[in-house]
């Protein structure tokens, strides 16, 4: 009886230590000798076959570490709670915390942008990559693209006055999603089970007329297909994206920090850019740097 | 000439026996001569034919090189049109024709483009360099670079118009083209870009020109002086000898450019000052499909063969000139020899000729000298014939006739001189003429006498000298004198002088007799002309010269004188034949000035007959004649009108009287029931008949202004306007009625219903005078009469009035009938249609209210009657109004004193009122009344005073009657009273008034009113 009581105490203390629902810092990274990578398919970040640009540095990234690198499958309706552990509700860009959920991963890498709601439930790295929001419709659209100015908040202007009265296709409660970006007049399209990069074949097959695409990718979707497809014009100014990292994790903050900063000095970060998004420095010529 | 022919032909033997002498020589020479020249013939076709072979090899080395430049360049040309239909090109302009901006996707288009160009240099390689220096996607349509790969040399192309206007013209593409620089050139080959069919720009890919030259040329086929270059179609230099690079080779080695494309060899000479007059040969070779030419230079002798060719120019040249200096040796001697002969011929001919001349010469003077003496002979003939003549002239002439020496002494004098001078000859020979001149003459005689010794004058005169003949008697002479000259030189002077005495002393007396005629001519006030019987002027003083402005001699009469075009109406042909002296007063059209006009016959030297005319202006005189004539018409006419008013006046009172029985009695009998209907109808006409003569009555007063008048200050405006409803219905319809009225017309003191009366008065009248029909206007206006009106017009004063003038368009009013119409019983019209009353009536209203009238009228055309009426804006005096009337008569039972002259009134009032119930007393005159009054002073209510009686009348009975009771009540009745005399009564006393013929409903009201009243 005394055996069996102490087997259950043994467990219970053994559970208990297995259901801590905090996020691991770095010393328990270090610690448990894995890091794991919350990324969500997407464009050549994550790309989903083991490679990508978030994936190749956070490789390297564990590596500098010491530690053994893990992807963790996430989606894009989860990927934050998967880090914060928190449930929330998202009511226009303001977030209302539910509830909690498990901590799946240490850090989330999958062309993430910053987005000030995001920033309330973790904490982002030093901005990596430059991106914008570009709307896109199909070659045989009957709207014309913008005819740009000098002011970057005037072309995302024109943009939205274009998409008055339109449906745009995108993805919910993710950064394309139409209802974030103040469009007045305009129609949020959903589809269920359509992922990021199903965007903009969908468009391209004439299911739908419009849709957004993060800018790095809409070039990828251009180059790949000539004359089919057709940006009208930016919904954002310039966005940034970063690594996101738990509110509970500052040291894994300050040590991804460092280790950005010394990529990009080295060259190496413009390198791997450069190598997944061929045309991004004719938009962004600083990119990595 | 003749003389050269001649010596030409004369020397032809010379120069054959010149040849006889030199003949083995001269064959031997043409021999030497003709042999040379087939050698050096033979010579320079063998080195000809050399040359050509060498020409021929040099050109082929040219065009094997040139075929390999063809395939070098087609593979070029491939390369390119591959490049310009490739994928990132397509995929550029099809997301630009999506409308992609460069800022939002169409980069991406574009790095791809890049990147392709960029793989295309890497893979087409020569000589292991790329054959492309730099790629450039150029927009032909934007003029913009749309991307480039970048540049291996330092410098650039900003925009590449240079190259693209080259190809543009060219349908053919791809192209090659040059563009020169400074020392150098670069080559493009363009392909264009098309999209759909639409050209979209042009792929310019700049070529490696080191490239082109390794390929093409080794080290030894270059040096310094044997060289390949490649040009283009103007000849610019791309590729080759560094010195030559970027300029134009025609230019340099002096080639025609036009000749360029078809030579395949030729030899020029170098222009290049490094190597000037070098001879150099080019060959040429098309390469294909391209403009450029490549061009194979090198210096003549090292490539065609030709020393002997230059030996043989040198001796050929070198013998030629020997031949031709003996030539010339041998033509110099020649030329020697026929010229020495030619001068020996000349000197021979010409001594021949002036031997000739001489001899002429002689002939002539020996004929000369005989014709000269025979001339000589007669010249002496006829001078002893003409000395002859002159004695006899001169001893026989009428006039004095005498020369004298250039000192001035007397040489000859013929006998005249006694009868002019009373001198015998003798006494004046060899002495000074002039001493017997006037000294006043004397001037005039030096003056001509020294002209005629010293200042070659041959003749003076005539002219006139005074002189003193012994007897010392003045004797005018009219001289004329001649030089007389020997040699050409004066030695005296010849005169003739006729005494011209009695004919200075005829001119002395016309000069007299003109200045005593022109002084009277110039003095006479008036103008004064002498004209022919054809009207033509033949004389004017300066009085008529002023008057026309110029000078009328010459003109016609009536046309400088008065203006007329034709002769004067008042002139007639008879008088201006006649011999009788007429005058007349005549109105002259040019001035409107009357003239007194005087003219007597003049008969002419001619004896044509003119007549002097003596014109003098009498308009003033004329003028105010015709003024006074006028006032003393108007004169007469306003004493006629004032003698006729005052008659109208006087008989106007004693009408009233009689009127007022006959009216009163018949009003009476109106009232009496038992009348029958025949016999009130007979009362009745009787009561109107006596109305319409009291209205005859009052026409008359009002003429004589007599009439009472209540005025008031009016605007003259106003009546007009009441009554124009009333004319408008009155007059005919066919008269159209047009009104003007003046605007802020001042104030005048007027009757309102007599001015009524004025205006109903003239436009009835004019009414009348268009029984056809027109227009009658009545116009207002003020004006200021100023002291030149009131001079026109008798009656006017000067001040302000106001006008009212009444016009019609009818027949008019003769210039006779003017003068009458406003006189009483004057009339036009027919028997019945009118008394003649109307305008003698508005005559005197006018007159009464200070104003007056002015009628015009032209015959035809119509009438105007004008009223005057003065402006006066001060208070009129104020003036009892009439009583109303009641329409049932109330008596009353008072007592009333009657004072009447007349019987008869006297007693039809005094019976109306007692019926009425009043106790009536009566007086014929104001003396009476006053007895009356006196006695009855206490029950007398009321007193009824006539104003004109005999004795005492109503004014002074009033006077008395209002001492002895201050209130008294009296009331005035008159039938002619002025309203200035009823002012005076009121004045005095008088309660109010009643006019004669009354009515008795308003006598009774009158008195009723009276007595009510406090």
């Amino acid at each position: 009886m005394s055996r069996m009581f102490l087997f259950i105490i043994i467990n219970l203390l053994v559970g208990l230590g297995f259901a801590d629902n905090s996020s691991a810092d770095l010393a328990q990274i270090r610690e448990s000798g894995v890091l794991r990578h919350l990324g969500v398919p997407y464009s050549n970040f994550v790309s989903g076959d083991g490679d990508g640009l978030d994936v190749d540095i956070l490789k390297m990234y564990a590596s500098d570490l010491g530690v053994r690198y893990q992807h963790v499958p996430t989606s894009w309706q989860t990927v934050v709670g998967d880090l914060s552990g928190k449930k929330f509700l998202l009511k226009g860009e303001t977030v209302e915390i539910i509830g909690e959920v498990p901590i799946k991963g240490d850090i989330i890498g999958n062309g993430f942008t910053i987005l000030p709601w995001r920033r309330e439930l973790i904490n982002f790295s030093i901005p990596y990559f430059p991106s914008a929001v570009w709307v896109l419709a199909a070659s045989g659209s009957s709207l014309n693209p913008i005819k740009p100015g000098n002011d970057p908040a005037g072309d995302v202007a024109l943009t939205k006055e274009l998409l008055i009265g339109k449906h745009i296709l995108g993805i919910k409660d993710t950064c394309l999603d139409p209802a974030f970006y103040d469009l007045k007049g305009a129609t949020a399209q959903y589809r269920e089970g359509l992922q990021l990069n199903d965007l903009p074949g969908a468009i391209m097959k004439g299911d739908y007329e419009i849709t957004m695409q993060d800018a790095p990718d809409a070039l990828l979707v251009l180059a790949n297909n000539p004359g089919k497809i057709k940006v009208l014009g930016p919904i954002t100014e310039h966005q940034f994206m970063a690594f996101g990292i738990s509110k509970d994790s500052p040291e894994l903050l300050e040590s991804f920090d460092q280790f950005l900063t010394k990529l990009k000095d080295s060259g190496k970060l413009r390198e791997l850019i450069v190598k997944y998004y061929p045309r991004i420095l004719d938009y962004f010529p600083n990119a990595g740097n | 000439m003749m003389n050269n022919g001649k010596i030409a032909r004369k020397l032809s033997p010379d120069w054959s026996r010149f040849v006889r002498q030199y003949w083995v020589l001269a064959v031997i020479f043409t021999v030497l001569a003709v042999l040379v020249t087939y050698l050096m013939i033979k010579l320079f076709q063998s080195s000809n034919l050399l040359a050509e072979a060498s020409r021929k090899s040099f050109s082929q080395e040219t065009k094997t090189i040139a075929s390999n430049l063809d395939g070098y360049f087609e593979r070029l040309r491939s390369h390119v049109e591959t490049l310009a239909k490739s994928k990132a090109i397509h995929a550029y302009y099809q997301n630009k024709a999506l409308g992609m901006s460069l800022e939002y996707g169409l980069g991406v288009a574009v790095g791809e483009v890049r990147d392709e160009f960029e793989r295309f240099q890497s893979a087409f390689l020569a000589k292991g360099r790329p054959i492309s220096l730099q790629i450039v996607l150029f927009d032909s349509k934007e003029m913009r670079v749309v991307t480039q790969t970048q540049n291996l040399l330092t410098d650039k192309y900003a925009e590449y118009h240079e190259v693209v206007k080259n190809v543009q013209s060219f349908q053919n593409l791809p192209m090659f083209t040059v563009v020169t620089k400074d020392a150098g050139a670069d080559a493009f080959a363009v392909m264009s870009v098309t999209y759909k069919g639409e050209l979209k720009g042009y792929l310019l890919t700049r070529l490696d020109l080191q490239t082109i030259k390794a390929e093409i040329f080794t080290d030894e086929s270059q040096t310094d002086h044997a060289f390949y270059v490649i040009v283009n179609s103007i000849g610019a230099v791309f590729v080759g000898q560094k010195k030559y690079l970027g300029k134009n080779i025609w230019r340099s080695f002096g080639i025609n450019p036009e000749s360029q494309g078809s030579f395949d060899v030729m030899e020029v000479t170098s222009k290049d000052p490094e190597d000037t007059g070098q001879s150099l040969i080019v060959s040429g070779g098309n390469i294909a499909g391209t403009p450029f030419r490549l061009l194979r230079i090198a210096p003549t002798l090292q490539y065609v063969p030709g020393p002997a060719t230059h030996l043989w120019q040198k001796v050929f040249l070198s013998l030629v000139a020997i031949f031709i200096i003996m030539l010339l040796f041998i033509y110099r001697s020649l030329v020697a020899q026929f010229r020495t002969y030619r001068q020996l011929q000349e000197a021979r001919d010409t001594l021949e000729t002036r031997v000739t001349e001489r001899t002429s010469q002689l002939a002539e003077t020996n004929e000369l000298l005989q014709r000269e003496i025979n001339a000589r002979s007669r010249m002496e003939e006829s001078l002893r014939n003409s000395e002859e003549r002159y004695r006899d002239l001169f001893e026989q002439a009428s006039d004095l006739i005498y020369t004298m020496d250039t000192k001035g002494r007397l040489t000859s004098v013929n006998e005249v001189i006694h009868p002019v001078l009373g001198y015998v000859p003798q006494e004046f020979l060899d002495s000074d003429f002039r001493s017997i001149i006037d000294p006043q003459s004397r001037p005039i005689d030096q003056t001509n006498f020294a002209a005629l010794i010293m200042n070659d004058v041959d003749h003076v005169g005539p002219y006139e000298l005074l002189a003193y003949s012994k007897d010392n008697v003045p004797v005018w002479l009219e001289v004329t004198s001649r030089s007389i000259r020997k040699n050409g030189k004066p030695v005296g002077i010849h005169c003739i002088a006729r005494d011209i005495t009695q004919k200075k002393k005829l001119e002395a007396a016309i000069l007299d007799v003109q200045d005593k005629y022109q002084s009277v001519v110039e003095s006479f006030e008036g103008l004064i002309h002498i004209t022919s019987s054809n009207h033509e002027i033949q004389f004017a003083n300066q009085r008529l010269v002023e008057r026309t402005g110029y000078d009328p001699v010459g003109h016609k009469c009536y046309e400088a004188i008065h203006g007329l075009s034709e002769v004067c109406s008042w002139c007639s042909s008879r008088e201006m034949n006649s011999e009788k002296k007429y005058q007349t007063e005549l109105l002259s059209p040019r001035d409107e000035r009357w003239y007194h006009e005087v003219s007597s016959p003049l008969k002419q030297q001619d004896g044509s007959l003119s007549r002097i005319f003596l014109m003098h202006d009498i308009d003033d005189r004329k003028r105010a004649e015709h003024e006074r004539e006028r006032v003393e018409q108007q004169l007469a006419q306003s004493q006629k009108m004032e003698a006729v008013g005052t008659l109208a006046g006087g008989i106007a009172h004693d009408f009233n009287n009689l009127l007022q029985v006959i009216l009163g009695y018949s009003q009476l009998l109106l009232g009496v029931t038992s009348l029958k209907p025949n016999e009130y109808k007979n009362v009745e006409r009787i009561n109107i008949a006596a109305r319409h003569g009291a209205d005859l009555v009052k026409g008359l007063m009002a003429f004589s202004r007599k009439a009472v008048t209540m005025p008031v200050r009016l605007n003259l405006n106003e009546p007009v306007k009441e009554l124009m409803e009333l004319i408008q219905h009155t007059i005919p319809r066919m008269i159209r009625v047009e009104v003007s009225l003046g605007a802020e017309m001042p104030v005048i003191n007027a009757d309102p219903g007599q001015v009524k009366q004025i205006i109903m008065n003239l436009a009835l009248n004019a009414a009348d005078a268009m029984p056809d029909g027109g227009v009658l206007t009545i116009e207002t206006r003020k004006i200021v009469v100023d002291d030149q009106f009131y001079k026109d017009n008798i009656g006017a004063k000067p001040g302000s009035y106001c006008i009212l003038s009444v016009t019609d368009t009818g027949i008019g009013i003769t210039e006779e009938a003017l003068q009458h119409i406003f006189e009483p019983f004057y009339t036009t019209k027919a028997v019945g249609k009118g008394a003649g009353l109307g305008l003698s009536m508005v005559f005197g209203i006018v007159r009464q209210h200070g104003g007056f009238i002015i009628p015009r009228s032209e015959q035809g055309y119509g009438t105007t009657i004008s009223i005057y009426l003065p402006v006066n804006e001060e208070l009129p005096e104020t003036t009892p109004e009439a009583l109303p009337e009641l329409d049932i008569p109330i008596g009353g039972t008072e007592t009333i004193l009657l004072v009447e002259d007349e019987a008869h009134v006297r007693e039809l009032a005094a019976d109306y009122l007692q019926e009425l119930g009043y106790t009536i007393l009566t007086a014929s005159n104001g003396k009476n009344a006053l007895d009356v009054f006196r006695q009855n002073r206490l029950r007398i209510s009321l007193v009824l005073l006539d104003l004109i009686m005999p004795e005492m009348d109503g004014r002074n009975c009033l006077r008395e009657l209002l001492k002895i009771d201050p209130k008294l009540r009296v009331v005035m009745v008159s039938g002619c009273a002025s309203a200035s005399a009823l002012d005076d009564t009121i004045e005095l006393g008088a309660r109010g008034f009643v006019h004669k013929p009354y009515d008795l409903g308003s006598l009774l009201s009158t008195i009723r009113h009276v007595l009510d009243s406090p």
